[in-house]
This record gives C-alpha cells, sequence and structure tokens, in this order.
C-alpha cells in the first residue's frame, strides 16, 4: 500500500521519475515494476539475442589494436613510430555515446556504430602511415620481416615477404589468413627484391582491411540461426570484453588449438585474461563513462574572475586539476577492482586516491603514491563515491544541487526524469547574498506544484545531502556568501537533512545515510548491471531475452560478489559463444 | 579590404601572423575563370548556441518599410538594409554593429537580415535542427519526441556535399563538407547528419562528428601540403577489392552485415574519387604555425574574448583558403557556449545559467548577451565574409559573391523560444540570391503563448516556418526539389502532424492552429524578396 500511496503522489506532483516503470500499455513484469523490489530482472528466457550487425572496433579499441600492433611488430622503436603515428592516431573521430530510446544522456561509446567517412579516411590514412614508418628504414624493415628482407640475397625475397604476411597477418586479422587472402594481399607486389615501399603496401592493407576494423564473425555452423563462433572470432570477443585490444598469442593459440571451445580451456583464459593487468582498461572505460567523467567542466575557468578568486582562496585550481579529479574516481575503481572489492565496496570507499597535491590537498588527505594502501581523509565527512571530489565541484563558486540530484537519479539509479516542459527551466537558481544554495534552490523549484513534484521529492534531496562540500569540494559546515564582486557578505549554515525517496521515504542526516540508504536499496547495483550489460554487448538491453544475463549481473552485484568476478560472467555465458543470424 | 597581394596573409592572430600561400593571384585568370564557369557555388552555416537577444537589439528598426505583401496567411515586410555610421562604427542593430571600414555599404548590400523564421514546435536543445534535422532536439513535450523519433532528417549541408546537381564531379575537392562543431559525445547533439550511405540515399540518418581543432581542419582540407607528391599508386583500389570479396564471398554475412558493408564501401570508393582528383592550384599551402586548441590553454582564456575570436579566425581562415582553392564548397560551423563565449566576465557552466537563461529579462544579462553576439559578429563572421569578398574570382565576382553564408541562432529572441530564430545571410549565391534586405515574415497579429515572463515574450509572433528556409538555401544551391522531397509539404524535412499541440502554457495551440496549411503550401517557394 505503501507503494501505491508513494506513485500516486508523485505523479500528482506532476513527475514521471520512475520512468523505468512498465507505462502505460506496457507488458509486465518490467525493471521496477514493484517499488519495493530489491531486483529489478527476472530470467525467464534463455533465447539467443539478436547480434549487433557488423559491429565496427570502437575508437579506443581501434586505437588500442593499431597501438599494439606495433609494439609486438617492432618493439625497439615502437615509441618513436607511435609519435610519428600520433597526429594521425588523433584524426580518427571520437565516437559519440549512444543511449537507450528516450535517454537524452547516458549510453557508451562503444554503442555507437555508424561508419562516418571521417572515421574511413582517418582509417585508410592512418593504415598507410602505419606500412611507411614500419618500413621507414632498412633497420626497421629488418625488424619487421627479419633478415631475409635486408640480406644480400634477393632468392629469399619472395618466402620471406609471404611469411611475413601469414604471420603478421594472423596477429592484424586475429586469425589466420586462408590462401585466398594471401594472394589477395601479394596481387600486384613485387616480391623480390623485396623493397621498403612494397611492404608498406602490404601493411596499409593489412591495417586498412575490415578484418581489422570490424568485427567479422561467420560461426561455425552453416544451419543454424544462431551458430557457435569459430575460436578465434570467440578470442577476438574476450579480448576485446577484458582488454579492449585485440588477442595475445596465447589466446590465439587456445583458439588454434581447440582449447578455447572447451568448456575447460574457456574457464582459463577467462581467469588469465580478467587478471591481466589489461583488464583495468575495460573497468576504466566503463566507469569513466557511465558517471560521465568528460562532462566534468574545466575547474580553472574562472581563474582570473574576482568572484571565484575569493571564493576558491589558496585553493584556485590549475589546469590539471579537473584531470586530477577524474584520476581519483579511475583509481578507486581499479583499486577496487584489483583488490577484491565489490560494487558496495566502490560506493563506500572513503579514501583518497589523489596523486595531485591541490586534489589531496581538497580532501585532507596525503598525496597518494599510486602504490601503497590510499590515505584515509582526515574528516569522516568523506563517506564515499558522492563525496569525491568529481562528483562535487561544478566549475564555478557555486554548488548545483540540481544538476547533483538529477546525476544520481537519471544516471546512477538509471531512473529517468522527465526535464522540466518547455520554458519552464528559464530561470535558473540565481546566487544570493543573503540566502545558502539550498534555500535558493528550494525557493526556486519547490513553491510550485509544477516544479515541486519532481524536485521536492526525487532531485533536490539528492543533491542538497552533500551541501556540506563547496564547489571545490571542500568541506564546510557553513556557506559563505559572496557578492556579485566578490566581497564576502555573510555566511550561513548549510543543512543537509532531508527526506530520500528511493524505493521507500525515509529521512536522511546527509551523504553518508543516502551512501547507506542507496547501498541498501541495491539500486545502484541494478544500474550498474544495466550500464554494464550495454557497456558490454555494444547494445541495448531487450528483455525478456537478455533478462537472464542482466539477473545474474543484478544478483552478483548485490550480492557483494568481486567486481573482478562480476567482469567474467558476461564472458562464462553460452550466449557469449554464438551470434545469430536473422 | 583592398585586393589581396601576391602572398595572401590572414591577419589577426594577436601578432602571430598566419600565412597560407593561397593568393588570388596564384590562380591564374583563366584558371579562375574556369572554376566560376562551373556551378562553383559555396555554402557556408555558422550556428551559436542559445540566441536570446532581444528583437530590439537583434534586428534593424523597423525603419522606412519599403515593401509591404500578404504572403500565406499574412502580412509581411521588407526594408532596404542601411547602416547607420556615427563615431565610425556602422550599425544595423546592436548586435549588427561594427567599425565602418569593415561593415561597409558594399557589404551590406551583400547582407540580408531574416525576422520571422520558426522552428515549429517546442524545442529545448538542438544543433542538427537549424541545418533542417529536426530529429536532433532534446525537448521534452510529445511532439518533440515525436519529431526525435519520425522527423530524422538528413541536414542540408549533407544534401549539398552528396548532390550531384551541386558538386559535379567534386573534380579537385577533399572535403565534400566540413563539420567544423565541437565533438559532442551524445549522438543526439550533432550539427550535421547524413544517410549511413550518402552516396545511394539510403540508410539510417546518423550524426557526424564535428572537430574544432585547426590543425585537423587544414590536414583534411590540404591532406598533402607539405608533402612530396607520392611516386607510387596509392592502395586504395586494393583496399576496395578486399571489401568488395568480402562482400560477394562465399563466407556467411546476414543481410545487414552486408548492408554494412556495403556503406562502407561507398566510404572507402570516396576516398578513391578524392585521391583521384588532382588540383593543381594551391599546392604549396602550408599549415599555420599556430593551432587554435593551444590557445585554450593559456590562463584565463575562458574570459578573453579576443583569444575567443582568435580561436575561430584559426579555423576561418583556413576555411577561406580551402573555398578559395576549391578544396571543399560546403561548410557547417557550430559554436558552443560556455568555453568560448566572447565575454570577460562569465565563462564556463556560469555562462548558461548567469547569461544564457536570464538574459530574456534581465537587463544585465541581456547586455552580456548582446556584447556576446555582437563581438563574433563583429570579429569572427564580418572578419570571414570580409576576407571571402577580398577574393577575386576573375570575372568581377567576389569569392563572397559566389557564396551563401548563413549565420543562424539555436533558440529566438528567448531562451528556448521556437519563433523568430534570427538568420543572417551574406553573399549572393553566384547571382541567385538577392541581398540588401531587411525582411520581416512574422505575422504581427498572431502570438503564441509560452512560458516565461512579460517584456520580451510579449514581442514574439508566429511566422513562417525553417523549412521553408532550408528549401530555398537548395534551390539557390541548385538541388532540385526531387532530391529532398517530403509527402506533406515542399518545403525541406520534416512537418510535425498538424492536430499536436504546441508546448504553450496551457496547451491550447496546435501547430496546425499556429501554422496554417497555407503556410507549409507556400514553404517550396523562394521567400520573398530573396530572388
Amino acid at each position: 500500500m505503501l507503494k501505491n500511496t508513494l506513485l500516486a503522489a508523485l505523479l500528482l506532483g506532476g513527475c514521471t521519475g520512475t520512468a523505468l516503470l512498465p507505462q502505460p500499455g506496457e507488458e509486465g513484469p518490467g525493471p521496477g515494476s514493484d517499488p519495493l523490489s530489491k531486483t529489478q530482472f527476472q530470467c525467464t528466457s534463455q533465447a539467443q539475442p539478436d547480434s549487433v550487425p557488423l559491429r565496427r572496433l570502437s575508437r579506443t579499441q581501434y586505437v588500442n589494436t593499431v597501438s599494439d600492433l606495433i609494439r609486438r611488430a617492432n618493439p625497439t622503436d615502437a615509441t618513436a613510430i607511435l609519435a610519428a603515428l600520433a597526429p594521425a592516431l588523433e584524426r580518427v573521430p571520437a565516437d559519440a555515446r549512444v543511449g537507450a530510446p528516450g535517454e537524452r544522456r547516458g549510453g557508451f561509446s562503444v554503442m555507437d556504430q555508424s561508419l562516418q567517412q571521417a572515421r574511413a579516411d582517418a582509417a585508410y590514412e592512418l593504415a598507410v602511415a602505419v606500412g611507411r614508418e614500419l618500413t621507414s628504414s632498412p633497420a626497421r624493415l629488418g625488424r619487421l620481416l627479419g633478415t631475409c628482407a635486408t640480406d644480400a640475397s634477393t632468392s629469399n625475397d619472395a618466402p620471406c615477404l609471404d611469411a611475413f604476411v601469414r604471420s603478421f597477418g594472423r596477429r592484424v586479422f586475429r586469425r589466420p589468413l586462408d590462401e585466398s587472402e594471401v594472394t589477395l594481399l601479394l596481387t600486384g607486389t613485387q616480391t623480390a627484391p623485396v623493397s621498403a615501399p612494397v611492404v608498406a603496401d602490404v601493411v596499409g592493407l593489412l591495417f586498412a582491411s575490415p578484418h581489422t576494423t570490424f568485427f567479422l564473425e561467420h560461426g561455425t555452423e552453416p544451419t543454424s540461426s544462431t551458430p557457435r563462433l569459430s575460436g578465434f572470432e570467440l578470442a577476438s570477443r574476450l579480448s576485446y570484453h577484458f582488454w579492449r585490444t585485440l588477442p595475445d598469442d596465447a589466446l590465439l593459440d587456445a583458439a588454434a588449438s581447440g582449447e578455447l571451445l572447451t568448456d575447460a580451456g574457456l574457464r582459463a583464459q577467462v581467469d588469465r585474461l580478467a587478471a591481466d593487468a589489461r583488464a583495468a582498461r575495460a573497468w576504466a572505460e566503463l566507469f569513466s563513462e557511465w558517471f560521465a567523467l568528460e562532462e566534468l567542466e574545466e575547474l580553472n575557468g574562472l581563474s582570473t574572475s574576482p568572484g571565484f578568486i575569493a571564493f576558491a582562496g589558496a585553493d584556485m585550481p590549475n589546469a590539471n586539476t579537473r584531470e586530477a579529479a577524474i584520476s581519483d574516481v579511475v583509481d578507486l575503481v581499479q583499486w577496487t577492482v584489483s583488490h577484491g572489492g565489490s560494487f558496495s565496496a566502490l560506493l563506500n570507499e572513503r579514501r583518497s586516491f589523489a596523486r595531485d597535491p591541490l586534489l589531496a590537498r581538497l580532501y585532507g588527505a596525503p598525496v597518494w603514491n599510486g602504490v601503497d594502501a590510499p590515505p584515509s581523509p582526515a574528516s569522516a565527512g568523506r563517506v564515499g563515491l558522492f563525496t569525491r571530489i568529481a562528483f562535487l565541484v561544478s566549475g564555478t563558486a557555486d554548488t548545483r544541487p540540481i544538476l547533483k540530484g538529477a546525476r544520481i537519479r537519471n544516471s546512477l539509479m538509471c531512473e529517468l526524469i522527465q526535464l522540466p516542459p518547455g520554458n519552464v527551466a528559464a530561470v535558473p537558481p540565481t546566487p544570493s547574498s543573503t540566502a545558502t544554495t539550498r534555500e535558493v534552490v528550494e525557493a526556486l523549484t519547490q513553491s510550485s506544484p509544477a516544479c515541486g513534484g519532481c524536485h521536492t521529492q526525487l532531485i533536490n534531496p539528492m543533491g542538497f545531502s552533500t551541501e556540506n562540500f563547496d564547489a571545490l569540494g571542500r568541506e564546510r559546515s557553513t556557506q559563505v556568501l559572496f557578492d556579485a564582486d566578490g566581497k564576502r557578505v555573510g555566511e550561513r549554515p548549510v543543512d543537509t537533512r532531508t527526506s530520500l525517496v528511493i524505493g521507500t521515504e525515509a529521512s536522511s542526516e546527509g551523504a553518508a545515510d543516502m551512501t547507506r540508504l542507496l547501498d541498501d536499496s541495491g539500486r545502484m547495483h541494478s544500474c550498474f548491471a544495466r550500464q554494464y550489460f550495454r557497456f558490454t554487448a555494444a547494445r541495448v538491453e531487450t528483455e525478456p531475452v537478455d533478462g537472464c544475463a542482466l539477473a545474474e549481473l543484478e544478483t552478483a552485484a548485490q550480492d557483494g560478489r568481486p567486481l573482478a568476478e562480476i567482469l567474467k560472467l558476461p564472458a562464462l555465458r553460452e550466449q557469449f559463444g554464438r551470434r545469430s543470424f536473422r | 579590404m583592398t585586393s589581396l597581394s601576391r602572398r595572401f596573409v590572414l591577419k589577426g592572430l594577436g601578432g602571430a601572423a598566419l600565412a597560407i600561400p593561397v593568393l588570388p593571384s596564384l590562380l591564374s585568370a583563366t584558371e579562375a575563370r574556369a572554376q566560376a564557369a562551373a556551378n562553383q557555388k559555396r555554402f557556408v552555416h555558422f550556428f551559436t548556441e542559445h540566441g536570446s537577444v532581444w528583437g530590439a537589439n537583434m534586428f534593424p528598426g523597423d525603419g522606412a518599410v519599403a515593401d509591404r505583401m500578404t504572403y500565406a496567411t499574412h502580412e509581411i515586410r521588407r526594408s532596404p538594409l542601411t547602416a547607420a555610421v556615427a563615431g565610425g562604427v556602422a550599425r544595423l542593430s546592436p548586435v549588427l554593429s561594427a567599425p565602418s571600414d569593415r561593415l561597409t555599404p558594399a557589404l551590406v548590400a551583400k547582407m540580408n537580415v531574416l525576422r520571422g523564421l520558426d522552428i515549429p514546435f517546442g524545442i529545448a536543445h538542438y544543433r542538427g535542427a537549424t541545418l533542417g534535422n529536426y530529429g536532433a532536439n532534446n525537448a521534452d513535450n510529445p511532439l518533440s519526441a515525436e519529431v526525435r523519433s519520425i522527423g530524422q532528417r538528413r541536414t542540408v549541408d549533407q544534401v549539398l556535399a552528396w548532390s550531384p546537381e551541386f558538386y559535379g564531379s567534386a573534380a579537385g575537392v577533399t572535403q565534400r563538407s566540413v563539420t567544423v562543431a565541437v565533438p559532442d559525445p551524445y549522438a543526439d547533439a550533432h550539427l550535421s547528419y547524413g544517410y549511413a550511405n550518402p552516396s545511394a540515399g539510403t540508410g539510417a540518418i546518423t550524426n557526424i562528428q564535428g572537430n574544432l581543432d585547426s590543425w585537423t581542419l587544414f590536414g583534411r582540407l590540404f591532406p598533402n601540403a607539405g608533402t612530396p607528391t607520392p611516386t607510387r599508386a596509392p592502395i586504395v583500389d586494393r583496399v576496395l577489392e578486399q571489401y568488395r570479396q568480402l562482400r560477394n564471398g562465399n563466407r556467411r554475412l546476414s543481410t545487414e552485415d552486408k548492408q554494412r558493408l556495403d556503406d562502407y564501401i561507398q566510404r572507402v570508393s570516396e576516398i578513391q574519387r578524392r585521391l583521384g582528383t588532382t588540383s593543381a592550384s594551391c599546392s604549396d599551402v602550408t599549415r599555420p604555425a599556430v593551432n587554435n586548441a593551444s590557445l585554450g590553454n593559456q590562463p584565463g582564456f575562458a574570459t578573453n574574448p579576443a583569444e575567443h575570436a582568435r580561436y575561430y579566425r584559426l579555423l576561418t581562415d583556413i576555411l577561406v583558403a580551402a573555398l578559395q582553392c576549391g578544396r571543399t564548397r560546403v561548410a557547417a560551423l557550430g559554436l558552443v557556449s560556455g568555453t568560448h563565449d566572447f565575454s570577460s566576465e562569465v565563462a564556463g557552466p556560469a555562462w548558461h545559467d548567469d547569461v544564457a537563461h536570464p538574459a530574456q529579462d534581465d537587463a544585465t544579462a541581456q547586455r552580456r548577451m548582446v556584447d556576446a553576439q555582437g563581438a563574433f559578429f563583429r570579429d569572427v563572421l564580418l572578419d570571414f565574409v570580409g576576407k571571402l569578398d577580398a577574393v577575386s574570382m576573375g570575372d568581377g565576382k567576389t569569392l563572397l559573391d559566389t557564396s551563401m553564408v548563413v549565420w543562424a541562432h539555436e533558440h529566438g529572441s528567448l531562451t528556448h523560444q521556437t519563433t523568430s530564430i534570427p538568420v543572417i545571410t551574406f553573399g549572393k549565391a553566384d547571382g541567385a540570391l538577392r541581398t540588401g534586405s531587411y525582411c520581416d515574415y512574422r505575422n504581427l497579429v498572431r502570438r503564441p503563448k509560452l512560458y516565461g515572463s512579460p517584456g520580451e515574450l510579449s514581442n514574439e509572433r508566429y511566422g513562417l516556418v525553417m523549412n521553408q528556409f532550408h528549401g530555398n538555401v537548395l534551390q539557390l544551391m541548385g538541388v532540385p526539389r526531387a532530391a529532398y522531397q517530403e509527402a506533406n509539404h515542399n518545403g525541406y524535412g520534416y512537418r510535425p502532424r498538424a492536430n499536436m499541440m504546441l508546448g504553450d502554457t496551457n496547451n491550447t495551440i496546435s501547430t496546425a492552429s499556429a501554422y496554417p496549411e497555407a503556410i507549409w503550401t507556400a514553404a517550396g517557394e523562394m521567400l520573398p524578396w530573396l530572388t
């Protein structure tokens, strides 16, 4: 009864902030159909979901792949070669983050499957440049092909080039080349005497190939609509899932021997890949994009503004502060994963990962050396994720409780709150010289039914919970008030007490209570499951087909299993080793 | 500005002059005439976020109305465009002001100011809509959601980029279009959109990622600058063959897999075309010494309007050279609030809260907005069109004469307002576009009812639809209507259905009421006084 009363109240207030509820005419069970339920996903179907057609490598995957291939092709000169290729790598267009229908923010760049001209241009130019750089001197040519390419004899040149195409091509294509592919690569090529331009062309063709830039999966059972992947196709899936780059030789060898297609062989490789340091790439990308860290404002943009100078005092951000704040979160994730931490541990981790002196000072903690156990902040007010600098700073002298609250609801709890209608948002909170930010926001948003429905119950309380931190993330018990010229004109106590609606309504004293309530509710764990699924599948979930995969991730996260173990779960599912042809 | 000397030195870079040895004089008279003889029109679109410049600050005064006529549903008006000069400043409006030696009568004569062009549904933010993709909006009302779902269209820059009538063989063209805009992380917030397979005109509408880095822009437009002519044949033919063999081979692929391969093959074919085309002119262009990205790292950049202008001129100077050299003929530029906002007072996220929104009813914020938009007009747009106008095409025309340059705001005179999106044009589209007019297409008796306070809101009126202007752009550039024909009107792009309510305060105005059928019937025509 409580849940129905609560929902009715929200809807009467004009807020449809539970947009993930089934809408009229939709069939349940849908996510969050019971506001009190801790789980949002159900496992009712074992069907093979549709595959993303001819998926291309994301920008991150593509750049990692090219870079790693160069390191393998010429370890000696790799640094210099990659430096020379930096402009070409830079021209590979960024992927756009693609979310679910109805979402205006969120989603992951790996879901961007657009085939833009600029991308094709960049891929071609990069392939040509790679060929040129890998063969730019006799020494480099020798390191690439071996002495057979640089000795005085020309009689061994043709087999030398042939062997190179097969061996290096296996790495580039992530599988052995068949004869027709070798022939195509060498057609029209003068194989003896072998020359740098000839090899450059062959390298360019390898890098520009569809087998390099796309995930080509043909399957192994010609009559099945959901055939098993070949060992090499599975190896690629695994490698890009865990490492965001191409398979290493051990994985390719496991594919070649057939070991990878056995249960034991698969599990052994999954354990190896997950334990490798390269797995950190995937975690960093997942959480950076889920938490929208790239949207963090430049923190030194107002460094010449009198008002901001007065506000910041000795803690004026510099050009590195923004990146340092992002790194603090990324390091938190890496540390949690590598030390067996769960999602709840990540949520509640209060230690500082600040390697930057200013950021460490803002935390009230020593600078972390990146190796030893991270230090704890002096204040107990730092209670976890929501009190991290990256979740508090605004780039101005004023905190943004509405944005903080909306971010938690929309992004971290996966509850879509509708935007204000029309021009109702035309009057954002204006800093006051007589009232706290909370007081300004309350007066602006909670006085009318049109605004109050969402703001009073769903958005503002989440943001008010961390108002004991200022817009630089410094802890405070009072808010210092400035006039328009930056002159200090007053001081008022801040108030973090709220009533939070997280399934049920509960009173909260501030960030610690909010974190605890969110942790207990399982809402962020469910949201994590949804986001991780999208990230690793590179598509939006379809229920009920994806219900089992989602439920498995959700249960694992809510049960407190280590994040490192959760990373393995999708790869061990039967569907991971198949594709669909529909 | 006088005609350019033998070495075209683009100045205005804070002392670090950018020397691009691209000269009208390097193009022989014969060569220039040959270029002009073909369909060599150019289209450049500037988009600035928000808007929120009150009508009196953006548009010329009513002045002497030279022409009145009843059009579609209402009376419309035209005045000759004349700048008042005082104290060395030529002034069409507070925003449209500049030193009189730059905003000259000759340049004003090549300019239009258009008022009363509306986006016919509620908007929050969009970029693609300014060029005709109404589906690229993020407003939260049922009509906007519907438009997002079924209103996705190519933007007109992309229609031009792949139009055979506009580009012909595209000889010498290195980029059919360039999109100069912040690389937005979200797919619904881009400036340009095109088909997945633009040559075939098939596939989903997809965003085209922009870039604001001037060296990247230069590299795309002048890919071989400073490098010796290759002696070996490019590998593109063999790359293409790899894709074709895969596409037509025996390995199992789904229908959708093959479609994506087809789409990508078309992209590689475009590379093949580009590598096969020759461009004898401008072969000695050198990359500018300064990359605009480096400016953003300077302390205090965020509140330094002079550096903001310099930042953008590092882009537009390259574009001048590329248009002159025929490396491209289509460009879309999206300029972003919050980062390079031409304000010495407010920057970053504070711009949105302290300027963009309050500007609708706060005099200080409005003044800041006028200053910022005026600085963009004076120091970037006018600089750009002035340089185009200084390039002689050898037949009495200037590069500006062959071009159509458009500047449009995101919003009307109130932030998120859909009516009277300011549209400023420069250039004559190679004689197709009549200029020198302030055209007011508003219906002075039909008012919207929207959220907001009185004041500027009381000045808002419904007018004609932007669909008509977008269609006009294509007509002026020589694109046949068959290339963009809609089922339910003759303008460009999506027409919201008639019985949907606009997002007004009382939800009482339907699209049919705001924009009656007669307006959509007229949408296929050239706007009055533009030809």
